[in-house]
């Protein structure tokens, strides 16, 4: 029963989308991290977000290993948001974190840094 | 006092709104050779997209989000990715389509070739979307779109026998020089051209971003309900206009020039310099719906952070997507395609692809979770069901009828 209580807790966070505290859009929830505790139960321990989780899940399994391969090689971190930072479930999936910290938000940084940071008025809002 | 000016100035901005570069096309093209025969499906294009558009901004406005992130989470991310996939092919067709049509107004004043001018109309494009307040730019663009009720005048000018044009229009045949398969496949378009879903993707994100409350939406439907019908009655005139003024001369449309020939005819050169901002502005507002819709879609399926209220390096990704979009557009527009033809097929494969957005909609308007006392009533789930069955007919029919056809040859 509790094990069908958490799986169901699971399916609910599946593919909402992630605010940080500052009520920005910091991705999806494209996988959960399960994992067997002691006492046999299975429990979610992270949310995974990011291209190379939503290819596993897709069934492309090879790619999105690939996809997380290349994310730790390029030093991005592994993509997973810990329980423990998740505030609330509802709507939105909301972290007490900032965007700037998730290590699934590092591909947004890069293509600022590298890109859209360069362009002049970047830095102001159309509105 | 205050109120009713912002009511009146959305309804204008609807009207004006409604048109694009589908309209402007769909209607001459079909006016010229079906006469005012196909003149109900204006009519029932224009009550879908009504229909479609309240129920996704009320969806909006009570869930918080978005279509396309609320397509992921109703169908899965499977689904909805190939879902995403379609709509994004059909909204790029439609962004080259736009811009191809900022290109030809441009192109008849100043004589250059449009093809030189699509670079350049798509940089204003960009320009807008990343420096210039959107909400401004959508109302001036909305009010210049209102000199497309020259094409109105136009209709009035030539004095038209109104028995025999409202006759025809409610008393549709084929001609014996069309099939009925020919027939179908224009009328697809039309339907397909009031009922493009870049608009919806348009409206609901907006309406995530500006957080809707019950106030706006109520503003809202106002403008819905009472511009576009009255842009569906600009289509309707361009219709006629073409019906009249092309038919009997035996022109039919595959240019945009064509396409203002009738008004050329009746007003001259005010009348022609009149309608070309109208079709400017048109085009213009729509590219930047359509430029913004593909940035809105992809990162809605992804969860990145999307919008035109925060600084563009706070959603990078969102608008390295959106520039690249727009450049691989102009792409695809001066690789010698034809825009006429470009823009039939952006409009036939939207009413194709149309029951994939509407459908989740459909669903989660009536899901007390996301909706709790504003889930449709009785009058939106009749007139939503009832859509959903013509959508589907109109889907499964567009790519049998596509091959027949030849595309409408």
């Amino acid at each position: 029963m509790a094990e069908a209580r958490r799986m169901w807790a699971a399916l609910k966070l599946l593919d909402r989308q992630i605010l940080d505290r500052e009520d920005r859009f910091a991705g999806n929830v494209d996988d959960v991290i399960l994992e067997r505790l002691d006492d046999g139960t299975l429990a979610v321990t992270g949310l995974w977000s990011g291209a190379g989780g939503l290819a596993y899940r897709l069934g492309a399994r090879r790619f999105g290993r690939w996809l997380q391969r290349m994310r730790t090689e390029l030093g991005d971190g592994d993509g997973v948001i810990a329980l423990g930072a998740v505030q609330t479930i509802g709507n939105h999936v909301r972290v007490a974190k900032d965007a700037h910290e998730l290590s699934s938000e590092a591909t947004e940084r890069w293509v600022r840094d590298h890109f859209i940071g360069h362009i002049p008025g970047n830095d102001h809002a159309a509105e | 006092m205050k109120k009713v000016f912002a009511v009146a100035l959305g309804i204008l901005t609807a009207i004006g709104g409604f048109v694009d570069i589908g309209d402007l096309v769909a209607n001459a093209e079909t006016g010229a050779r079906f006469k005012m025969n196909l003149a109900w499906v204006v009519i029932v294009g224009v009550i879908g997209i009504c229909v479609y558009a309240e129920m996704s901004g009320r969806v909006a406005a009570e869930s918080g989000r978005a279509v396309f992130d609320l397509v992921r989470e109703r169908l899965g991310p499977g689904p909805a990715l190939v879902n995403l996939a379609a709509s994004f092919f059909i909204n790029m067709l439609t962004l080259t389509a736009e811009v191809a049509g900022v290109a030809l107004a441009l192109s008849l004043v100043t004589s250059v070739n449009y093809l030189l001018l699509m670079p350049f109309t798509a940089f204003l494009v960009w320009v807008v979307i990343w420096r210039l307040p959107f909400g401004l730019m959508e109302k001036v663009f909305g009010l210049l779109g209102l000199a497309l009720i020259v094409v109105a005048v136009t209709v009035v000018r030539i004095g038209p026998d109104w028995n025999s044009l409202l006759h025809q229009a409610t008393h549709p045949h084929i001609s014996h020089d069309e099939t009925p398969f020919t027939y179908a496949y224009y009328g697809i378009a039309l339907f397909g051209a009031a009922m493009t879903p870049y608009e919806v993707f348009f409206f609901s994100s907006g309406a995530v971003e500006e957080k809707w409350s019950d106030s706006d939406l109520a503003t809202n439907r106002a403008n819905v309900f009472i511009g576009f019908p009255l842009g569906g009655l600009l289509s309707l005139a361009l219709m006629a206009g073409a019906s009249l003024a092309l038919a009997p001369r035996g022109i039919s449309v595959d240019a945009l020039s064509q396409v203002a020939l009738p008004t050329a005819f009746v007003m001259g050169k005010i009348g022609l310099a009149i309608l070309l901002v109208g079709i400017f502005a048109a085009t213009f507002g729509a590219a930047l719906e359509t430029a913004l819709s593909a940035g809105y879609t992809v990162a809605q399926y992804l969860g990145w952070q999307w919008g035109k209220f925060v600084k563009p390096r706070d959603a990078a990704r969102f608008h390295a997507l959106v520039l690249g979009t727009l450049i691989f557009a102009v792409l695809i527009g001066i690789s010698g395609v034809d825009p006429i033809k470009v823009t039939e097929y952006s409009i036939v494969l939207s009413a194709a692809a149309l029951p994939l957005t509407y459908f989740p909609i459909l669903v989660i308007a009536n899901d007390p979770d996301y909706m709790g006392e504003k889930r449709n009533g009785r009058l939106a789930n009749t007139f939503g069901f009832a859509y959903l069955v013509i959508l589907i007919v109109v889907s499964v029919a567009t790519i049998p009828l596509m091959i027949i056809t030849k595309a409408g040859a």
